[in-house]
């Protein structure tokens, strides 16, 4: 009978009951939208952040984070990698070793002479070309010139090496794909490690802070130079799925646990990437629980209108004999009638949209700046959070903004209106 | 009367006697510790070893000298470093990289750091300082210094004067009186603390001079670390080319 009769109320004023939809349906879908946003487009950003450069997970000498020594290594670092392999959730690994120098270029990209044109401090980070390009695809953001490869440097100290400048780094020495340049430094045994290079490429990983002072040279090489043999001061890891993060850094903690290594996920060594992120999530947290406000806000006034246009049918069924309770179930039951034609209708058009978003994305203009990685390009993804939150919350806000009302039209004094209606 | 007097004096007379012996003219000990390794000329032969909490290496090389203002050091081995040299005129200072056919001028900058990543920095091979017109001295007998003071050895305070441009404010110099030889060296900065001791030992006879053949240098604040000199060979005044000291010679290999 309650059910009966409260839905047909709901179809009697199809206009009222449009208007309640439209801003039930409209909350609905902007709420979903924005968590799907928020679930497809951080994930992404974050995967295309640790896939780019740091990995999701990092394999350093304990303290390494802290107190980034050139001493501070993972000794036998193939054994170590060797585990990492045969754990699932791992799609790869790649070693990487940092230091620092001082490059000189000497005028015109000459070969030798005491003459420098230009010279820059910068940080120096031997990769093994094969895995980090199947780790971070380094090799994709050569700009000019091409990827390091094996050269006579990988196993001598006295032979003219391979090195790749970041674009930036490029430009201040004015040098160019195929110049010769300098390198000087200090290997971990104390001896001076300076050796030549010919430019192999420039680099340009989006990230220009990081392009203005990195230069890349093979693993081998820069073993050699710095006195690192078979050493290691970082492996990044790349798992699978972002999700297995958390898990896979315990699993791989309690597998290589009493080596002295640490082992730590994107979220503490890229902690600065991480609060931004985190930032930005409450933000967008705060921006769906304004949209649900306004949605309520507008659901309230429809239905208060709806009892101050149904006060003369509220005081007929008082004078009829109906229970307060009765009126008030109805009013809240009519709500979520419309509540759930709401989610149905949200349902359709959330899916719709957050389809094309998946897809085609939303092109950011400016692009936003996460930790030092640009991004161009926001994406959706499609995940039951989208559909369930926005559901309950367009339930919850029927149910509570219609109460109100709802108390209202039970307390209907039926004499008083009949005679004034 | 008379007697006991003379008696007295003639006791007493042998006591100053000893005194003097044994407190030798200060100038003249400065001097000869500031001439210890100093000459005209030299060419000496030597091994360094230097020993860090992560790392040891040993470094053999020649030196050439000539007066104060020119030194030359040609590193010898091991093969990574062979080639290496290191130049020096007046206050310049030059290193030359075989590896990379450089020539890197040593900037003031980096005047106090380490030279081949030892315990010795590039001042203290350019240095031209001597104890005896930069620094005012006097014997100590401060046993919180000294030690317990040996037999045969006096101590010396020396202060760097106020126009000498060094990071301690004292050093302490224990030497032999016997035949001048400095036994060690401690360094303090104003506060008192110790920075680096400097010890000398295996004393022989080189180049037709006596010298300690062995030098030790202990930073303080670095646990476990030292640099170490051993001269094999040395020849004091016997003439070197000139030639030596440029930078042509410099970047020959």
């Amino acid at each position: 009978m309650l059910l009966k009769l409260a839905w047909r109320n709901v179809f009697r004023q199809k206009r009222r009951t449009i208007l309640t939809l439209l801003t039930m349906t409209g909350g609905f879908f902007l709420s979903s939208i924005s968590i799907g946003w928020m679930n497809g487009s951080y994930g992404s950003i974050i995967m295309f952040f640790t896939n780019g450069r740091t990995g999701q997970i990092q394999v350093h000498h304990s303290g390494y984070l802290e107190d980034p020594s050139i001493y501070s290594t993972i000794s036998d670092y193939q054994s170590v990698g060797a585990v990492l392999d045969s754990m699932p959730g791992i799609r790869t690994w790649t070693p990487r070793i940092y230091s620092g120098a001082l490059l000189a270029v000497r005028p015109g990209g000459a070969v030798s002479g005491n003459l420098f044109s230009n010279s820059a401090a910068a940080s120096v980070i031997g990769l093994d070309p094969a895995m980090e390009d199947a780790a971070t695809d380094f090799s994709s953001n050569i700009v000019s010139g091409g990827m390091l490869t094996a050269s006579a440097a990988d196993s001598s100290y006295f032979a003219t090496g391979q090195i790749v400048l970041g674009k930036e780094l490029s430009i201040i020495l004015d040098a160019s794909v195929g110049d010769s340049l300098i390198m000087l430094s200090q290997a971990a045994d104390g001896a001076s490690a300076d050796r030549k290079y010919v430019i192999q490429g420039i680099v340009s990983t989006g990230n220009a802070e990081i392009d203005r002072i990195t230069c890349y040279i093979t693993l081998a090489d820069a073993q050699i130079l710095f006195a690192l043999q078979g050493k290691a001061h970082e492996l990044a890891v790349m798992t699978s799925s972002l999700g297995s993060v958390d898990a896979l850094t315990e699993n791989i903690s309690a597998q290589l646990s009493g080596k002295d290594l640490e082992i730590d996920s994107w979220k503490t060594f890229a902690k600065e990437f991480y609060n931004g992120m985190k930032a930005d999530e409450s933000s967008l947290k705060v921006m769906i629980f304004v949209i649900v406000l306004v949605a309520a806000m507008g659901v309230l006034n429809t239905i208060l209108m709806m009892v101050l246009e149904r006060r003369r049918e509220f005081g007929v069924m008082k004078a009829l004999g109906t229970k307060p309770g009765f009126i008030v179930k109805m009013i809240v039951l009519e709500a979520n009638i419309m509540g759930i034609f709401s989610i149905i209708a949200g349902s359709i058009l959330t899916t719709g949209g957050l389809l094309s978003l998946s897809k085609h994305g939303l092109i950011l203009d400016p692009p936003m700046n996460f930790g030092g990685t640009v991004f161009s390009e926001m994406i959706a993804s499609i995940s039951p959070d989208c559909y369930w939150i926005p559901a309950i919350c367009v339930i919850v806000t029927a149910s509570t903004v219609s109460f109100l009302p709802a108390l209202k039209a039970a307390h209907t004094k039926a004499a008083k209106t009949l005679r004034t209606v | 009367m008379k007697y006991p007097l003379i008696i007295f004096v003639m006791m007493i007379i042998p006591g100053f006697i000893t005194a003097a012996r044994s407190q030798p003219d200060i100038g003249e000990l400065v001097h000869s510790l500031d001439q210890l390794y100093r000459s005209d000329d030299s060419y000496t032969e030597m091994s360094m070893r230097i020993v860090t909490e992560h790392w040891e290496r040993t470094l053999t090389m020649k030196a050439w000298s000539h007066g104060t203002d020119n030194t030359f050091i040609r590193i010898l081995s091991p093969a990574r470093e062979a080639g290496m040299a290191t130049l020096r005129i007046g206050t310049e200072m030059w290193n030359y990289l075989p590896n990379t056919n450089s020539t890197v001028r040593v900037p003031p900058s980096m005047m106090a750091g380490s030279w081949m990543g030892s315990d010795i920095t590039n001042n203290d091979i350019v240095r031209e300082i001597t104890y005896a017109e930069d620094y005012t001295y006097s014997y100590t007998t401060d046993t919180t210094l000294t030690g317990t003071p040996a037999e045969g050895v006096v101590y010396i305070k020396l202060v760097p004067k106020p126009s000498t441009a060094v990071v301690w404010s004292s050093i302490i110099c224990a030497v032999r009186t016997s035949d001048t030889v400095p036994l060690w060296e401690e360094y303090y900065d104003n506060h008192g603390d110790l920075i680096k001791t400097v010890t000398y030992s295996n004393v022989q006879e080189m180049g037709g001079r006596t010298i300690p053949t062995h030098m030790q240098v202990i930073p303080t604040d670095k646990e476990g670390q030292s640099t170490t000199i051993t001269w094999s060979n040395a020849e004091f005044n016997q003439g070197v080319d000139e030639n030596i000291f440029s930078l042509r010679n410099l970047q020959s290999r």
